[in-house]
């Protein structure tokens, strides 16, 4: 049952239903209770049913004849209480027969009634104790308990956590932290309501596993749970029991992978927050090892608290001491024959007057935790740019530095004015002051993000997206990114470079740096080797110890002075597509083979070279994040008939072996594009179906063939479709339904689909004028409303000037899809990469994003408002009350107060002139509500009530308001319009300790100031 | 003398009825005429009359039910007497009962009619 009742213990908005088939008693008590309920009537129990069905939500109490002819009220109780819904709504049951008092209250009865019925004041005082038992148990239980998942909310977990240590003070108890890994990507994948099922299921089987050993559960964060259980749980055990939430009929993989930590034996001196702190810490260093899902809180790992604990110490000292010291990382631009210096990265440094030079690895992470970061990047920001401003005057050089911005800096709503200020006072450009962001930190909340970054790119600032590849960010949301440089995460660098050389996912980052129309940084570039191999293949600009570590200020000043003797641009970034073209000849790599590759979805790529007779295998691995390019070697074909031996069905094994015999396969090519086989595997006893697909490369290159193998069952396939970046890129090229690849100067054209078949890219069309092609397409297709905007937008000359001044052109619009608006996305972006440019556009479906978040503002919306009249409802009410409650009790409550509101005459304009006119009543109180308290919060609580929760200004006023509201009232009294009854109360602190008070003495000034408005009206009439 | 009088001069006690109908005499006098007036006395007596006693069971429940709230006693009395030997399904002598329940509606519908 999920009435939304509040605790005011005014009965006036309660609806009671009254079941009874005598209409002499009904009439009774209806006439008893209208005056303060709201009352339905049925005749019969079958009637009295399809009110509970229908109206159950609304109901406060329900009154229930024992007989009626038909449907007996024990029969109706019993109904009632089976059915989860209704099950929760008090019922009080009458009956001449007082036998069978017993039987209705074990029925589930709140309460009995004898015939004849009692005293009225009986009667009364019994139907409002009943109501304020249940509204109480509803609020109760709606504000312990985490309305998603049922468990424990945070608050209402930590006292039942005290109480269990009081009443168990010997019992030793674990803290245990519950993660689900990536569980925004699964939101990402498979949409907000099946997260929200994944989770429901999750806190289900965590509750079933910890039920009957004593332990409690709640739900901590979005996919994080915390336990509270007596020691003995093998918890390795119960991880792997939480790992499959898959039921039948699911359109979703349900398999999860969960880390798990736990800080055992709690120290019960220890505050509960901090119990979990130590099972988390556990669980976090964890996080990047997936072998190791389960992590426990042990001595290395409390030395590395205190050690922490005293950094946090020390931090304000630090600032105040200036021990943090900018250190500058010289980037260069290698796009030319000789490498230029193109600017900087400040990075800071922490010289501990006690622990000597501290490396970042050391603190960062743990400031980014605990939001110190915040000061620490001002401060970097402020010395970075006083040192830009020192050097611009010293050496009357251009330069620009990149600083850090933590994910922390974006929930400060002023970040864009920092900036600007900061620019302002140091005189200096924005394009000087790159602000580095980094990847994963766009994933949290990503439209705030991708505001603020919009609004700091308008006003000039340069936005790179710092360890690009290391995150998980969806490729369709990279595109949709508002940033001038990716720099790639050093990991890739390293492997690059390591035991396996292999360079394909710096390739794949470039490929899509073109796309995207930005440069790309390699950072952590050590050698020669490395420097050569990554300007080899295209990348703009290098940051490295290879040439330059990060230099204190001094030596930095020293460089520059250099460089001031010689030719220096500081504002070197750009991207030098005539450089990358050339390497891109180099690669033979032409944007349809990208796409295609882009395309694949496939478990497996092998990429053969058939002159070399040398492979490249790129794989997902057996975890759930991890990506890895997995070997390369020689004799491809040999390897895949080891296959056979091993893995294949014995029954598909002479299939297998004919189809990619070598010279039969390369036979087969030079006639088809490609060819494929499904057949059947056995791994382990088990048998799965896979795909091996070989595909010429183009058709001039009779030298490479790449081989994709799938997992077609569908759920291999599933839990092998793997967040990794080369993930990522498959993403980006079927997110997009149509792909037109134009050249600019000639207008002929080729659509791609990347549609149906995931894997396969075709070509769908081709034509000689893209503009009259396109153009006509869309007259045909765009919806109605829409026309003219597509119309005008999408032309030749639009295109081109636009593409001319920024890297792309985008438009949203809806086009007929089976009869129905269908909302896509348009990208247009210019490639340098061939011989002539040409434009790219993409076509992408967003209908079902664009809804699913229409649906959600609509429904976040709808959830808080009163659907008549706007304000907010009931249930923000109580969320509100709730906040309040919590800031009085940890004292920090500003003054307020509290006006509630009641129309008059609701009723009987409802009785006697229908209910439109008492909708339009409603209105207009409520608009004179909200003019009066203009500036405060107003709830429609009840039928006629309202409340506003009067802060600032409308609290300093509030005698001047309620003066104001009761000259309306004089006004409409005479002059026949609303008049509504108010009483208001101030919050004292120190007396009250819960807004409820607050409200009972608004309640009671209101009824006051009703019956005073009552008696104005009497002498009115009597002249 | 009033109605009212009247009414509890013949054994109706109306200051208890009168209190469950808020001490509202209009109200109160309205919904007694009102059960006075029912049909299902009637029904009752015929129901009774041709043996359909789990019919009459009904009638005289909701008439019990009715009078017992507006402490009609002299109906109400015989009426739950009535009530729990058709609820027993008694074979018995109904006519006795039934005669005095009929007519002290009838003196009772009388003081309205006056």
């Amino acid at each position: 049952m999920s009435n939304y009742a509040i605790g005011l213990h005014s009965a006036r908005s309660r609806k009671i239903l009254i079941a009874d088939d005598e209409e002499i008693s009904r009439n009774i008590l209806g006439n008893l209770l209208e005056s303060d309920y709201e009352l339905v009537y049925a005749e019969n129990g079958q009637q009295a049913w399809e009110i509970l069905e229908q109206q159950g939500q609304t109901l406060s109490l329900v009154m229930l004849d024992q007989y009626m002819p038909g449907m007996t009220g024990m029969d109706l109780l019993k109904k009632a209480k089976m059915d989860e819904n209704l099950k929760a709504i008090p019922v009080i049951m009458m009956t001449a027969d007082e036998r069978s008092e017993v039987e209705s209250l074990e029925a589930g009865a709140s309460d009995f009634f004898s015939k004849p019925y009692p005293h009225p004041d009986v009667i009364l005082a019994r139907v409002r104790r009943a109501i304020e038992l249940y509204e109480d148990r509803q609020i109760l239980s709606s504000t312990e308990r985490d309305t998603l998942t049922g468990l424990y909310n945070w608050e209402f977990f930590c006292s039942y956590v005290s109480q269990y240590d009081r009443y168990y003070p010997d019992l030793v108890m674990d803290a245990a932290v519950v993660d689900i890994s990536h569980f925004h990507m699964f939101n990402e994948r498979y949409g907000t309501s099946s997260g929200n099922l994944i989770l429901s299921r999750m806190a289900k089987k965590i509750r079933q596993a910890i039920s009957g050993k004593g332990g409690i559960v709640c739900r901590r964060s979005a996919d994080v749970f915390y336990l509270y259980l007596p020691q003995g749980t093998d918890y390795a055990e119960l991880r792997k029991s939480l790992m499959n939430l898959t039921e039948p009929g699911d359109d979703f993989n349900g398999k999860v992978h969960v880390r798990m930590g736990v800080y055992p034996a709690v120290d019960k001196e220890l505050d509960i927050g901090r119990r979990f702190d130590r099972a988390k810490s556990a669980s976090d260093r964890v996080r990047s090892i997936y072998s190791e899902p389960l992590g426990i809180y042990d001595d290395q790992l409390r030395q590395h608290e205190l050690y922490e604990e005293q950094l946090v110490e020390d931090f304000q000292r630090a600032l105040d001491e200036k021990q943090f010291v900018l250190y500058f990382q010289p980037k260069y631009d290698v796009t030319q024959s000789t490498p230029q210096f193109a600017g900087a990265e400040a990075l800071v440094r922490w010289i501990h007057p006690d622990r000597g030079f501290l490396p970042p690895g050391d603190f960062i992470p743990l400031f980014e935790s605990n939001g110190l970061i915040r000061n620490l990047d001002e401060y970097v920001w402020e010395q970075a740019a006083a040192s830009i401003r020192r050097w611009k005057e010293h050496y009357h050089l251009p330069l620009a530095v990149s600083v850090n911005v933590s994910r922390m800096d974006f929930y400060d709503a002023n970040l864009v004015d920092t900036f600007a200020d900061l620019i302002r006072r140091y005189g200096l450009e924005p394009g000087e002051l790159h602000l580095e962001v980094t990847e994963s930190a766009y994933e949290q909340d990503s439209e705030q993000m991708i505001r603020t970054i919009t609004r700091l790119r308008e006003l000039g600032f340069l936005i790179e997206m710092d360890d690009f590849g290391q995150g998980y960010s969806s490729l369709h949301m990279i595109s949709s990114l508002p940033i001038d440089v990716l720099k790639l995460d050093m990991r890739f660098v390293r492997e690059a470079f390591g035991q396996t050389k292999n360079t394909r996912m710096i390739e794949i980052v470039l490929d899509i740096s073109d796309y995207l129309g930005v440069p790309v940084v390699a950072e952590g570039v050590e050698n020669e080797e490395q420097y050569r191999e990554l300007k080899r293949l295209g990348c703009d600009m290098i940051q490295g110890y290879y040439f330059s570590k990060p230099l204190p200020p001094a030596d930095f000043e020293e460089l520059l002075k250099k460089q001031q003797a010689g030719i220096l641009s500081g504002h070197g970034i750009s991207v030098d597509f005539e450089h990358r073209k050339v390497l891109k000849q180099m690669r033979r790599v032409t944007y349809s083979n990208i796409a295609q590759a882009l395309a694949m979805d496939y478990a497996l790529i092998f990429y053969v070279d058939l002159e070399q007779d040398t492979y490249i295998e790129y794989s997902t691995g057996d975890g759930h994040d991890e990506f890895s390019v997995t070997r390369w070697g020689k004799d491809f074909f040999g390897v895949c008939m080891t296959w056979v031996e091993r893995v294949v069905h014995p029954q598909d094994s002479a299939k297998f072996r004919e189809t990619f015999s070598r010279d039969r396969l390369l036979g087969e090519l030079a006639h088809e594009r490609s060819v494929s086989l499904t057949y059947r595997t056995m791994m382990q006893g088990e048998v799965g179906y896979v795909r091996l697909k070989a595909t010429r490369l183009s058709k001039t290159d009779d030298r490479h063939i790449i081989f994709g193998m799938r997992y077609v069952d569908a759920e291999v396939q599933r839990a092998n479709q793997a967040i990794s970046f080369e993930n990522l890129a498959k993403a980006f090229a079927s997110d997009y339904y149509s792909i037109f690849y134009v050249d600019e100067e000639t207008g002929e054209f080729l659509e791609y689909s990347a549609g149906r078949n995931a894997g396969e890219l075709k070509i769908e069309r081709q034509g000689g004028d893209f503009f009259t092609f396109m153009r006509q397409e869309l007259k045909e297709n765009v919806y109605s409303e829409d026309q003219d905007l597509v119309m005008s937008s999408f032309t030749r000359e639009n295109l081109t000037q636009v593409l001319d001044q920024s890297e792309k052109f985008t438009m949203n619009y809806r086009r007929v899809l089976d009869h129905q608006p269908s909302y896509v996305h348009l990208k247009a972006i210019r490639m340098q990469g061939g011989e002539t440019p040409h434009i790219v556009i993409g076509i992408s479906d967003i209908d079902s994003q664009i809804r699913r978040e229409m649906d959600y503002m609509k429904a976040l919306r709808d959830a808080n408002r009163d659907a008549l009249t706007g304000v907010r409802n009931k249930r923000a009410f109580l969320e509100q009350i709730r906040q309040l409650n919590g800031l009085i009790r940890s004292g920090d409550v500003e003054e307020f107060a509290v006006a509630m509101c009641d129309v008059n005459h609701l009723k009987e304009v409802n009785d006697l002139k229908g209910h439109k006119f008492g909708d339009d009543l409603l209105k207009n109180a409520c608009k004179q509500i909200c003019d009066i308290f203009k500036h405060s919060p107003v709830f429609r609580i009840g039928g006629d009530e309202f409340v506003a929760v009067l802060v600032g200004s409308d609290y300093a006023e509030r005698d001047a308001l309620m003066k104001r509201m009761e000259s309306c009232n004089k006004e409409a009294a005479e002059q026949g319009g609303v008049v509504v009854a108010c009483g208001i109360s101030d919050y004292k602190s120190g007396t009250d300790d819960s807004v409820e008070q607050v409200l009972e003495r608004a309640d009671s000034a209101m009824y006051a100031n009703k019956e005073y408005l009552k008696q104005s009206d009497s002498r009115r009439e009597n002249g | 003398m009033d109605i009212l009088e009247k009414l509890n001069a013949m054994g109706v006690r109306t200051e208890e009825g009168l209190a469950r109908c808020l001490g509202q005499e209009n109200f109160y006098l309205s919904l007694v005429q009102r059960a006075l007036r029912d049909e299902e006395f009637e029904k009752l007596g015929s129901a009774i009359g041709q043996g359909r006693h789990s019919e009459a069971f009904e009638y005289a429940h909701a008439l019990k039910g009715a009078c017992g709230n507006l402490s009609l006693t002299p109906l109400y009395e015989p009426l739950c007497e009535i009530t729990e030997w058709l609820r027993n399904g008694k074979a018995c002598d109904y006519a006795p009962v039934l005669g005095q329940i009929l007519s002290t509606r009838e003196k009772m519908l009388e003081l309205f009619t006056l």
